[in-house]
């Protein structure tokens, strides 16, 4: 009788476990952190601007929640990741986070009005990479985003974005190698800093940092 | 010329940002932080449990080994899928081709956005549309030709169709009963001499920026030249009506896509090298195709 009872509840807990590692689909994860991500963008309550502040913390949640920042920021920087030191890999990942959710964000306010997304489908490959093709549908046409996933401590979070097949991972990637090849990582963080900076204070004219 | 729009298409892909309306906007904000990596915690979100995540078995901070297994074949991947660990593509007129690109910059910001502007602000929707559609259809001997020389039957196909319909039920190309009604050649890539160069087995040969044309390449440049030649705009007379046309359909274009090229540089920590990076990875696509 005991021994049911635990045999039973042991396969009660492994069939738990099993399905919350991956009772959702990466699509679903997605179109969920989109969804409240535009939800914190609408919902009226955030319209007093003394919530501003609230309101921009509660989607920096959501970003990051969505987004897998250390995966993303060690694929940019591909084989220079060696070059930075313990402390510095740190400080890069943080900022480039910063300069990564920033503009995702302003990308994501400028547009959610007058576009909408249609999720067309998925590819899952044993169980942990998948890629969730979507389509942004707006006035000038519609522009094909991919977006690649894996699992991350049974979540699903967005490593990589390909807009019309062009990786973002892949154009940091050139970017960076470009300047640490006169650079040192340290004027690398300082230039990601220095324009995370200018986001934050919203000062980026248009001239700049051509 | 097919350049322009081609460009505007890179800036296009600066729309990365997506954004939907939402299905399931009863769960706006979802509270409880999901780990949020390293980067600063931020006051959690007062109502809590209002959307809880799957997200209960997400611990503290990852290791570098950790993140490394996770990422795998893709950090493999890092050696062969590039030329090179640096750059994508061979750019010996680096400093020519950055000069140009500030040149195209400041005629962005300086002329072409503010034009674009303004004619969105005076030109309704539904004309704006008409005129893309015109121009997109006068573009035809281009897209079709490049089909064929690629051995692509059925795009060349539903090029031809789609033009004689447009232009006919169209009303000379104003109209686009082929793609709205009827649906053909909507997934059609927008084939060019350039690409077909590729399909054929030429590589890119090397960037180069263009003055006011802007990202391209050598192969691309020939194309370029071909294409010009395929193009109806190019036996308008007189040559300052050609010109002005080009100009036209130009403005009306960036009147779709205002914003995009802001939002690239938004992203960019090297714009240039964001630019190049772009316009490569979305040939080769295309050519792939």
């Amino acid at each position: 009788m005991m021994i049911k009872k635990v045999v039973f509840v042991s396969i009660v807990i492994l069939l738990g476990l099993a399905t919350a590692a991956l009772a959702e689909e990466p699509t679903d994860t997605l179109k969920k952190n989109i969804d409240d991500f535009i939800g914190v963008l609408k919902d009226p309550l955030y319209k007093d601007s003394a919530k501003e502040k609230e309101q921009t913390d509660n989607i920096w949640d959501i970003i990051e929640r969505l987004f897998f920042f250390e995966g993303v920021a060690r694929l940019a920087l591909g084989k220079d990741w060696d070059k930075f030191s313990e402390p510095e890999k740190k400080e890069f990942t943080d900022s480039f986070t910063r300069l990564l959710g920033n503009s995702y964000l302003k990308k994501i306010r400028e547009g959610y009005t007058n576009e909408t997304v249609q999720f067309l489908d998925q590819e899952v490959r044993d169980d942990k990479k998948g890629v969730v093709r979507t389509k942004i549908v707006r006035q000038s046409g519609d522009i094909p985003v991919d977006y690649s996933l894996l699992v991350v401590q049974g979540v699903w979070r967005v490593y990589d974005v390909k807009i019309e097949g062009a990786s973002l991972v892949k154009n940091y990637r050139a970017q960076f190698n470009q300047i640490l090849m006169n650079n040192t990582p340290a004027q690398l963080i300082e230039r990601v800093k220095k324009k995370v900076e200018e986001q934050e204070k919203g000062t980026e004219g248009k001239d700049d940092n051509v | 010329m097919r350049s322009l729009p081609v460009i505007l298409a890179i800036l296009a892909l600066l729309a990365v940002g997506c954004a939907h309306q939402p299905v399931q906007s009863d769960q706006p904000v979802a509270a409880a932080p999901a780990a949020p990596p390293q980067a600063e915690k931020k006051a959690p979100a007062k109502e809590s449990g209002a959307g809880e995540k799957k997200t209960a078995e997400t611990g503290g901070e990852l290791s570098d080994e950790e993140v490394e297994t996770l990422l795998g074949d893709e950090l493999e991947f890092l050696g062969d899928e590039d030329l090179g660990p640096d750059l994508e593509v061979a750019d010996p007129l680096y400093h020519w081709n950055r000069a140009w690109f500030y040149f195209n910059d400041g005629l962005y910001y300086h002329v072409l956005e503010p034009a674009a502007r303004g004619y969105k602000v005076a030109v309704p929707y539904d004309f704006r549309l008409a005129f893309r559609n015109f121009f997109h259809n006068l573009g035809f001997p281009v897209r079709f030709v490049s089909s064929l020389l690629q051995g692509k039957g059925g795009e060349a196909g539903a090029e031809l169709g789609s033009f004689l319909i447009n232009s006919t039920l169209g009303v000379l190309g104003f109209g686009s009963p082929a793609q709205d009604v009827w649906h053909i050649g909507e997934d059609n890539d927008d084939e060019d001499l350039g690409q077909t160069l590729g399909v054929w087995g030429f590589g890119e040969g090397f960037y180069l920026v263009w003055p006011v044309l802007g990202p391209s390449s050598l192969r691309d440049s020939v194309g370029l030249a071909g294409d010009y030649f395929l193009d109806p705009l190019t036996y308008v007379e007189p040559t300052e009506l050609s010109m002005g046309l080009r100009a036209f359909d130009v403005i009306n274009s960036t009147s779709f896509r205002l914003g995009d090229y802001e939002s690239m540089k938004d992203f960019a920590l090297d714009p240039y090298v964001s630019m190049r990076n772009f316009y490569i990875q979305m040939r080769r696509k295309r050519v792939d195709r």
